[in-house]
Formats: C-alpha cells, structure tokens, sequence
C-alpha cells in the first residue's frame, strides 16, 4: 500500500513538472536592446532657407548643389532622406505637390542634388514615401545639396506660397 | 557596445539605462540617442520601453516634438509596422521644451494589444525635430524601433 502511494506521488510530480516548463516558455521575457550611437545633423548657419524670388510659369529655378550644407555629427552611418512635409504650398491658391516633379496647374515639383550637376542623379523630394538623399552617409561626414524648383505651368493667383523641406536622419 | 534590458509583460518599473558620454564636440549640437532600439520576443498583449535621449545643443531654450513616424525606410527583413501601431507607441512627453544645453530623457513604451496581428518582423520610427526651426529647410533625427514577434 506504502509503495503504491509512493508510487503515485512520484507520478504526480513527474506529471507536473512538464507543465511548470511549459508555462514558462510562453512567459519569456521580451528582450529591449539598444545601440548607444548618437545622431546629429544640422544645416549650417545661415542656408536654412533659399529666396526664390518672383518665378514665371513653367520656369525651373535652381540654386547651386552645393547651397545647402549638412553638419553631419553622428557617431555612427546614417540614412537621411528628403521630403516636403505637407501636399500643398501654402499661400493663396495653394499649389499641389506633384509627388513626380511634374508640374501642371497650380502643381509644382521639387528637385534635390546632391553636390552633382543638375539632370544627373537628381532626387525626387516627396511628400509621401521620401527618397534617399545620403543613404549610408559615413559618421562625421558633410555633405551639401541643392534644390530645383518645376513651377507650375499655370498659376491661378500671384500670393507667395511656401513648403517645408525636411532632411530626416536614422542609424543605417 | 550594446545596452540590454530584460523586460517582462505589463507593468514592469522604468527600465534604468546609462547613457554614454556622447564626443565632447557634440556639446553644442542638437542630438538623440539611441540610434536604434531592438525589441525580440514580442508578442499581443506585451510591453517595452526605451529611454530616448534628447540634448538641446543651442544657446537658448527649443521646444521638440517627439512624434511616431512611419518609416521612411526599413532595415533589412523588416517591414513598416501595421496600420494601427501608432495607437499601440507612448510617448511620455511629446513637446518637451529643453534649456539650452540640457540633456533630457523622454520615455518611449510600446504596448501591442491582445488580439492585435503584426508582420514577424516590423519598424517603426520616433522622429525629434526641434520645432524653434525656421526656413525653408528643416532637419528631424530619427530613431528606429525593430520589433521582432515570437
């Protein structure tokens, strides 16, 4: 009868022991990790904006490609892109962005270049999905850009319109 | 160097973190740190949280926002995280003003509901951008979240 008893004690504890693993299997700690890289850029002092200035229709003003300049500090390889940060320009009549710089009426594009010739290697800027303007940028590196403006080919008023172009930094 | 936590399922303290001593010449910057946050083992009905760390480089007081951003870009096996995950990111504070020089810590918790469905592998981004900007061009720093499912 002892036997018996001891018997079906051990078979109990054996029993039990797979359920107590199991259980902690499906309660495994989430893990959080972190890179300690710091990210940094900045546009030089005084090249934050570009005065355009009185545009014609279906004109293609431009700046330099080397205009604006990024102070770029961060400790570690960064992918930075280039967007406009809403689907319009402000001002009157506003403008829609065209997302392929292809401009119409009261429909502008955005052109970025990245310290080349303008027509080569050009960069869409977009309001939606941003593109690449450093894709694996080095740590420590600058670099400069510039910025063409595709005017509408019909305008509807003459009121000053304005976008906000943004460079956006990540660890890469 | 790679910082670790251990984090369990709700309710778990603030998770203490060191941050490194950033270069002496990143003083008078605007910077955040980390660049990257990794989360394994996640799963509907969990949390993690991460300290994001913000300096305010400049010689005056600047307002930040600290927003939620879809990723402009994944890293490589990841996807953008699911419509929804916007709701599912705490951001402790969204507008911190900083005193000039001031290092801050905002805390940033991800909190997946039960029941909710994401992709094995997701990313999403917390973007800072010193709103005190003005001009035409503007720059934001981002860091990217990867969230790995169980």
């Amino acid at each position: 009868m002892k036997k018996t008893l001891i018997a079906i004690l051990m078979a109990l504890a054996l029993a039990l022991v797979p359920v107590g693993n199991a259980f902690a299997a499906t309660t495994a700690d989430v893990t959080v990790t972190a890179t300690p890289a710091f990210i940094s850029i900045t546009l030089a002092p005084g090249q934050t904006t570009w005065p355009i200035g009185v545009v014609t229709a279906g004109s293609t003003p431009s700046t330099t490609t080397t205009y604006f300049t990024i102070d770029n500090t961060s400790t570690v390889q960064t992918d930075q892109t280039i967007g406009v940060t809403t689907a319009t320009w402000s001002g009157g009549v506003t403008w829609a962005h065209a997302e392929d710089a292809v401009p119409g009426t009261d429909l502008a594009g955005l052109k970025a270049n990245k310290g080349g010739t303008w027509g080569v290697s050009d960069i869409i800027v977009k309001n939606a999905s941003p593109n690449f303007i450093a894709e694996n940028q080095t740590a420590n590196t600058d670099y400069s850009f510039g910025l063409k403006l595709w005017a509408p080919t019909e305008f509807t008023d003459g009121v000053e319109k304005q976008i906000i172009v943004r460079i956006t930094a990540v660890a890469g | 160097m790679v910082a670790g936590l251990l984090l369990g399922g709700c309710g778990q303290p603030s998770p203490k973190v060191e941050t490194p001593e950033p270069p002496p010449d990143l003083y008078d910057k605007v910077w955040i740190s980390p660049g990257k946050v990794m989360v394994g083992n996640f799963y509907p009905g969990a949390r993690a949280e991460y300290p994001l760390t913000i300096h305010n480089g400049k010689d005056e007081p600047a307002q930040f926002s600290v927003t939620y951003r879809v990723a402009d870009n994944t890293a490589e096996g990841y996807v953008t995280a699911p419509g929804g995950a916007e709701d599912w990111v705490i951001i402790a504070d969204p507008t911190p003003v900083l005193a000039a020089k001031e290092t801050r810590e905002v805390l940033i918790a991800v909190k997946m509901p039960k029941g909710a469905t994401a992709p094995p592998e997701w990313e999403f981004w917390i973007a800072v951008k010193d709103v005190t900007q003005t001009g035409m061009v503007q720059t934001e720093l981002a860091c990217r979240w990867l969230v790995a499912m169980k």
